[in-house]
């Protein structure tokens, strides 16, 4: 059980990381679709620079960890800031853009990778565990802090003055606006610094899946960090328990696999993308049953 | 915070006749430096084949945009669509009439299309779940379920393969003489001549009204609910015949991912010209970009360039078009 447990933090632990950056952006009220670009840009980034820095090094030394992590950030906040300045300075709708600049990271990405010929190098990046999922033995610090903070990052928006601000922008730009809040700036820095975020949630996905990359390596995980931005409302500690569930939904399908009983297939592969559309769906339901019993449940 | 925060900005959806010639010129233009470029005519052929399905894609995504849906899901629709059609083709027998045969084919790739953009709307409707992530998500799953279904079901026992057997020559569409280029060119007249008659009709204004203000739409005795799912299901639909060029015109079978980038292309047409006959321009420039690129792979470039230079192209336009305003 608490090997299940563990693979379901770990599974999950890139998720949570990618919902962050989709409800940093949500709260100041953009709709990013940029996550998948640069989840795969910071998983890109973190092969190369470990591999540079790993070379100069010799050897797994931490200092390649930090430096490769900087150089994760760095391109993150890149392209969070491109798609910030388009939408916030440029006023470019923010959908449209969001695929633009999606669809171009991923051509720098694949055409600097073609050239290079990275993806026939073999992983030789510091990735912390094995690829046994649930192995208790190997370092889980990292993500039971990733989940850890959610809570800090729950209490910042909730309880602090810059938090707060932050929110109000999302939820109402006009009072924003009477209170004379910059809620451009606010917006801009959000995109920036969820763009930094989603790149370090692409660099987990690398340092918890065994040191594996490839150019699908996000998947439809900044989709599906999205729809959990929306179902979560923009909160952090719902957003950990919908990442928790979704890891653990797929523990058991992978332990499967590493025990070499069945290898998934594609139909399985497709109903993972569906299961958020399916707890949007619950929760929705579940709202409006909510509601409804309190109009019930009112005096006449 | 709700999802309404998002706001789509309306495109305009009537080009001036001055940037319409501009287009136009710039098409010409394009296609001749393709031409050129490449140095040989041959060019031509490949780029109306592209055009072809750029166009159909195009219209499955500005049809629903008029209505206030962003239709993102076009891959996944065309890819539901070629599987339907080459199911049905793959079991009709080589001794029925053409006719029938094609047209039960085309059926299929229409109802595949609608198929999977039915519970996108529905989730909209009924669920509040914003379409942009349920079509990108079920575009994910169209494509695991399609590549599931092409090598686990239609391939045979202990052998690999990425496509379905070749379809029967009695649910082809015929070639012209100027391959790839196939029969499926008259379904995008169609598409694109029934677009511009539908932008020009009274039903079209509801579909706007919709669009842009449901409640002043229902206010003025409009059904916008009703509009929006016609426009939505009619994208579909749409998106479901895009794969016939492909699926029935020359891949004669479906071919796994045969779709990938139409979605992001249709959506650069949509959205710089939702317009006839702009997007047609824009389709058919777009047509010989892809056509210039793939020589260009021929000579060491990647795949990926070619999202990349569309994806510049459609910021740059973005751009243009914001400082104008």
């Amino acid at each position: 059980m608490m090997d299940e447990f563990i693979g379901a933090t770990r599974l999950g632990a890139p998720l949570l990381v990618a919902t962050w950056a989709a409800i940093i952006c949500r709260r100041v009220g953009v709709f990013n679709l940029t996550l998948d670009a640069g989840m795969t840009a910071g998983a890109f980034v973190y092969l190369c620079a470990a591999m540079l820095f790993g070379v100069v090094h010799q050897s797994f030394h931490p200092a390649v960890f930090v430096l490769a992590l900087a150089s994760v950030i760095l391109a993150g906040t890149i392209i969070g800031a491109f798609y910030g300045w388009l939408i916030t300075r440029r006023k470019l709708d923010e959908i449209i853009t969001g695929i633009a600049v999606n669809i171009a990271a991923l051509g720098v990405i694949g055409s600097i990778g073609k050239w290079k010929d990275l993806d026939r190098e073999p992983a030789r990046i510091p990735a912390f565990v094995t690829a046994d999922i649930g192995n208790i033995q190997a370092i889980e610090w990292l993500t039971i802090s990733v989940f850890a903070f959610s809570l800090l990052l729950a209490w910042v928006y909730a309880r602090t003055v810059p938090g707060r601000r932050l929110s109000s922008v999302g939820t109402s730009v006009e009072a924003a606006q009477q209170v004379a809040l910059p809620f451009g700036e606010y917006r801009f820095r959000s995109t920036i610094a969820a763009g930094a975020v989603s790149a370090v949630a692409g660099a987990l996905l690398i340092m918890l899946g065994g040191g594996q990359f490839s150019y699908r390596i996000a998947g439809a995980y900044g989709f599906t960090a999205l729809a959990f931005g929306v179902i979560g409302s923009g909160r952090f500690i719902l957003a950990s328990a919908l990442a928790l569930a979704y890891g653990a939904v797929q523990v058991p399908e992978i332990q499967e696999y590493l025990r070499l009983t069945r290898v998934p297939d594609q139909l399985s592969l497709a109903t993972q993308y569906l299961l958020p559309l399916a707890i949007l769906v619950a929760i929705d339901v579940w709202r409006r049953w909510k509601r409804s019993r309190v109009l019930h449940a009112a005096p006449a | 915070m709700s999802f309404d925060a998002v706001s789509l900005r309306r495109m305009p959806d009537a080009l001036e006749p001055r940037r319409q010639r501009g287009l136009l010129f710039a098409t010409v233009f394009a296609i001749v430096t393709v031409t050129v470029i490449v140095g040989k005519p041959d060019a031509i052929p490949p780029t109306l084949f592209n055009a072809t399905t750029i166009v159909i894609a195009a219209v499955a995504v500005a049809l629903p945009l008029q209505a206030g849906f962003l239709n993102v899901g076009v891959e996944g629709q065309m890819l539901a669509g070629g599987l339907a059609a080459a199911a049905v083709g793959g079991a009709i027998d080589e001794n029925w009439p053409l006719p029938i045969a094609l047209s039960l084919c085309i059926l299929a790739a229409i109802t595949g299309g609608i198929f999977m953009i039915l519970p996108a709307w529905a989730l909209q409707r009924y669920f509040r779940v914003p379409e942009v992530i349920s079509t990108i998500l079920l575009n994910f799953a169209a494509q695991a379920a399609t590549n599931y279904f092409t090598i686990k079901i239609w391939a045979q026992e202990g052998t690999y393969t990425d496509r379905t057997p070749e379809l029967p020559s009695n649910v082809q569409l015929g070639a012209l003489p100027w391959p790839p280029v196939n029969l499926s060119i008259l379904i995008a007249v169609l598409v694109a001549v029934g677009y511009w008659a539908l932008l020009r009709s009274h039903a079209m204004l509801s579909v706007r009204a919709a669009g842009a203000n449901a409640a002043a739409a229902e206010l003025a005795g409009r059904r916008p609910e009703r509009m929006r799912f016609i426009a939505t299901i009619t994208g579909g639909a749409i998106a479901g015949l895009a794969s016939c060029n492909q699926v029935l015109g020359y891949l004669h079978g479906f071919k796994d991912n045969f779709a990938a980038g139409v979605g992001f292309t249709a959506i650069i047409v949509a959205v710089l010209a939702p317009a006839f006959p702009a997007i047609v321009f824009v389709s058919l420039l777009l047509g010989g970009v892809q056509y210039g690129l793939i020589y260009l792979q021929g000579m060491g470039a990647s795949s990926e360039m070619g999202n990349l230079i569309q994806a510049v192209v459609l910021i740059g336009c973005l751009l243009y078009l914001r400082r104008r305003q």
